[in-house]
C-alpha cells in the first residue's frame, strides 16, 4: 500500500522532501496570487521565480553573507543579513517576486509619487532614454554598483507590494510560514534571479514545527541550527571517548547496580 | 413585518468589513516598518470625493467610471463605504543605501527630499521605494480581507488622491481608496450600471487614440496610412502629433472647478 511519510528531520531525507513538496505547492499558489493581485491599470509586470534545494539555497545564503559587509556604516545591516542568511538556509523554498516594469517601463501617469512636482521626469531625467523608452544599459556606470538600479516608478513599486501582499496573504490562508525578507531580496538582483526585474522581493516559505522567521536569537551564531548540530556532533564524538569502556566486560559502578 | 432591516444591516456590515480591511492593512507584513493609516468614509462623506472625481473624469475615462458608480450607488440608497489607506513614504529611516530612489545613500535622498518635497497631480514625492512597497503590501491585505468576506471592492487611486486633496489622512503623501459595496455582483468590474454610457463611434475614437498600432497600415513606405474603414486605401488618412489648445483649456477649467469644490468643502469644515 503506497504511503507518504513526512517529517521535518533529518533535513533533505525522503520524508523531509515529501514535507517540503507541500511548501513548494503552497509557494506555487502564492505565485499565482501575486499574478492576480490588483495592479495599476491591470498591467502585466510581475515575474516569479521559485528556488529550492540545498545547494540552491546555500548559494543565496552565501551571497547574503557576502553582501552583509556592503554597508559598514549601518551596524544593523550586518546583523540583519547574517540572521536572514540562516533563515534562507532553513526555509523549505524561496519565492522571488520581481517587477519587470519598475526600472524601465513606468506607468507614465505623471502622478508625482516618485518625484513630486517633477512627475515622471524624476525617473526619465535620471536614466538614459530615447523615444520614450528607458535604456538601463546607457549610463549604468555613472549610477554605480547599487543594490537596486533606481530611480524606479513608485506606482509600480507599490504594485509589487500588492503582489507581495496577495502572496503573503495566500501563505497566511494556507497556514505556511512566510515573511518578506530584505537581504535575500537584495541578493536576488546580484544572482540573476527574476532577471528582468529591477526590484525583487524574496519570500522564504516553511512548514516546520517552529516558524524559522520569528522568535530568533539576538546573535546568528546561536540561531544557526547548522552550527548547533556541527558543534553537537563534534562534542558527541569527543565526549564518548573520554571514559574508556569495554561494554562486553563490565559496567561502571553505581548505586543502582550495587543494590 | 420582519424585525431586521436587511438594507440597514448591509450598510452596517459594510462598515464592519471596512474596519476589518483597515485592520488587515495594519497587520500586513512590513519590510520597512512603514506607518500605515486609514480612515473610513460613509454615506454623505463620500459625495464630495465623488463630485471631484467626476470633474477630473471629464478628461479621464478610468476616473469618470469611478465617479459615476459612486454617485449612482448613493442615489440608489446603497452608498459605498470608502476605506482611505495612506502612508507617509517621503523619508527613509532605513539607512539601507540600496539606490532604489536614485541616490547612493538614504542620507543623500533625505537631504534631497528636504529641499524638493512637493506635490504631484495625485501624490507627493520623492519617496522611498521600500516604504512604497510596504504601502502596497498593506493595501493588498486590505483588499484580500474584503474579498474574503465576499464584499464587492476595488482599489482606486481616484478616490484616494481626492481624499487627500480634501484633507483626509493628514501627513500622508499617498492614499489609495478601497471602495466597498454596493453588495451586488459586479459593481466595480464590467460596471453593468454604466451601460449605454458610450457609443461605438466614441469607443473607436478612444481605441484609435490609445492603440493606434491596431490601425496602422503598411509601414514600409515610411508614412503609413491609417486603416480608418474599408476604403482606407482609396481615402488616405494619416496620424500626426499636434497641440490641442481646446483640450488644454478644458484641463485648466477642470482644475479651476476642482479648486472651487475644495474651497467650498474647506469652508464647510471651518464653519462646522
Amino acid at each position: 500500500m503506497p504511503k507518504i511519510l513526512m517529517t521535518d528531520w533529518p533535513p533533505y531525507t525522503k520524508a523531509d522532501e515529501a514535507r517540503r513538496e507541500g511548501s513548494i505547492a503552497a509557494a506555487r499558489l502564492m505565485a499565482n496570487a501575486a499574478q492576480t493581485a490588483p495592479k495599476a491599470g491591470g498591467v502585466d509586470q510581475i515575474e516569479c521565480e521559485l528556488v529550492y534545494g540545498q545547494e540552491e539555497q546555500e548559494e543565496i545564503a552565501r551571497k547574503i553573507e557576502e553582501l552583509s559587509k556592503k554597508n559598514p556604516k549601518n551596524k544593523m545591516w550586518y546583523r540583519i543579513f547574517r540572521t536572514e542568511a540562516v533563515m534562507v538556509r532553513e526555509a523549505d523554498c524561496i519565492l522571488f517576486i520581481g517587477n519587470n516594469r519598475v526600472g524601465d517601463s513606468p506607468l507614465d501617469l505623471n502622478c508625482g509619487w516618485c518625484g513630486g512636482s517633477e512627475m515622471c521626469g524624476y525617473v526619465y531625467n535620471r536614466k538614459a532614454n530615447k523615444y520614450g523608452q528607458i535604456d538601463l544599459v546607457e549610463g549604468k556606470e555613472e549610477r554605480g554598483d547599487r543594490l537596486i538600479d533606481g530611480p524606479l516608478c513608485s506606482f509600480f513599486v507599490s504594485d509589487l507590494g500588492f503582489a507581495v501582499g496577495a502572496s503573503t496573504y495566500m501563505a497566511n490562508k494556507l497556514l505556511v510560514d512566510c515573511r518578506p525578507l530584505m537581504s535575500p531580496s537584495m541578493a536576488a538582483g546580484k544572482l540573476g534571479i527574476c532577471t528582468n526585474s529591477s526590484m525583487i522581493i524574496a519570500l522564504p516559505v516553511a512548514s516546520l514545527p517552529k516558524n524559522p522567521f520569528v522568535d530568533v536569537c539576538p546573535d546568528y551564531h546561536y540561531l544557526s541550527r547548522d552550527k548547533l548540530i556541527k558543534q553537537a556532533r563534534k562534542n558527541y564524538a569527543v565526549s564518548r571517548q573520554v571514559h574508556w569502556f569495554d561494554y562486553r566486560s563490565w559496567y561502571p559502578k553505581s548505586e543502582a547496580n550495587e543494590g | 413585518m420582519p424585525n431586521i432591516d436587511c438594507e440597514k444591516i448591509i450598510q452596517e456590515n459594510l462598515i464592519s468589513v471596512a474596519g476589518f480591511a483597515g485592520m488587515a492593512a495594519l497587520k500586513a507584513p512590513k519590510m520597512a516598518k512603514t506607518n500605515i493609516k486609514f480612515e473610513i468614509l460613509t454615506e454623505d462623506e463620500v459625495l464630495p470625493l465623488a463630485e471631484i472625481v467626476g470633474i477630473l473624469g471629464e478628461q479621464s475615462a478610468f476616473t469618470a467610471g469611478d465617479a459615476a458608480i459612486g454617485k449612482l450607488a448613493h442615489e440608489q440608497g446603497s452608498p459605498i463605504v470608502a476605506v482611505l489607506i495612506g502612508a507617509d513614504t517621503t523619508t527613509s529611516d532605513l539607512n539601507w543605501n540600496c539606490g532604489a530612489c536614485g541616490f547612493d545613500s538614504c542620507a543623500e535622498f533625505n537631504a534631497y527630499v528636504k529641499k524638493n518635497k512637493s506635490a504631484g497631480p495625485y501624490y507627493g514625492g520623492p519617496s522611498c521605494n521600500w516604504k512604497n512597497l510596504d504601502f502596497g503590501i498593506a493595501h493588498s491585505w486590505a483588499c484580500a480581507a474584503a474579498w474574503q468576506m465576499n464584499v464587492e471592492n476595488r482599489a482606486q487611486t481616484s478616490y484616494g488622491a481626492v481624499g487627500m486633496m480634501l484633507g483626509h489622512l493628514e501627513g500622508c503623501n499617498v492614499c489609495v481608496a478601497l471602495s466597498l459595496g454596493p453588495c451586488r455582483d459586479q459593481v466595480w468590474y464590467s460596471r453593468p450600471d454604466l451601460k449605454h454610457s458610450f457609443d461605438m463611434k466614441e469607443h473607436e475614437q478612444f481605441m484609435l487614440s490609445c492603440l493606434p498600432q491596431m490601425q496602422v497600415g503598411f509601414t514600409g513606405g515610411g508614412y503609413p496610412m491609417m486603416k480608418h474603414g474599408p476604403a482606407w486605401g482609396a481615402e488616405p488618412k494619416y496620424l500626426k502629433m499636434m497641440e490641442d489648445p481646446e483640450w488644454a483649456e478644458k484641463h485648466q477649467d477642470i482644475i479651476r472647478r476642482v479648486v472651487e469644490v475644495l474651497e467650498r468643502e474647506k469652508a464647510k469644515q471651518d464653519n462646522a
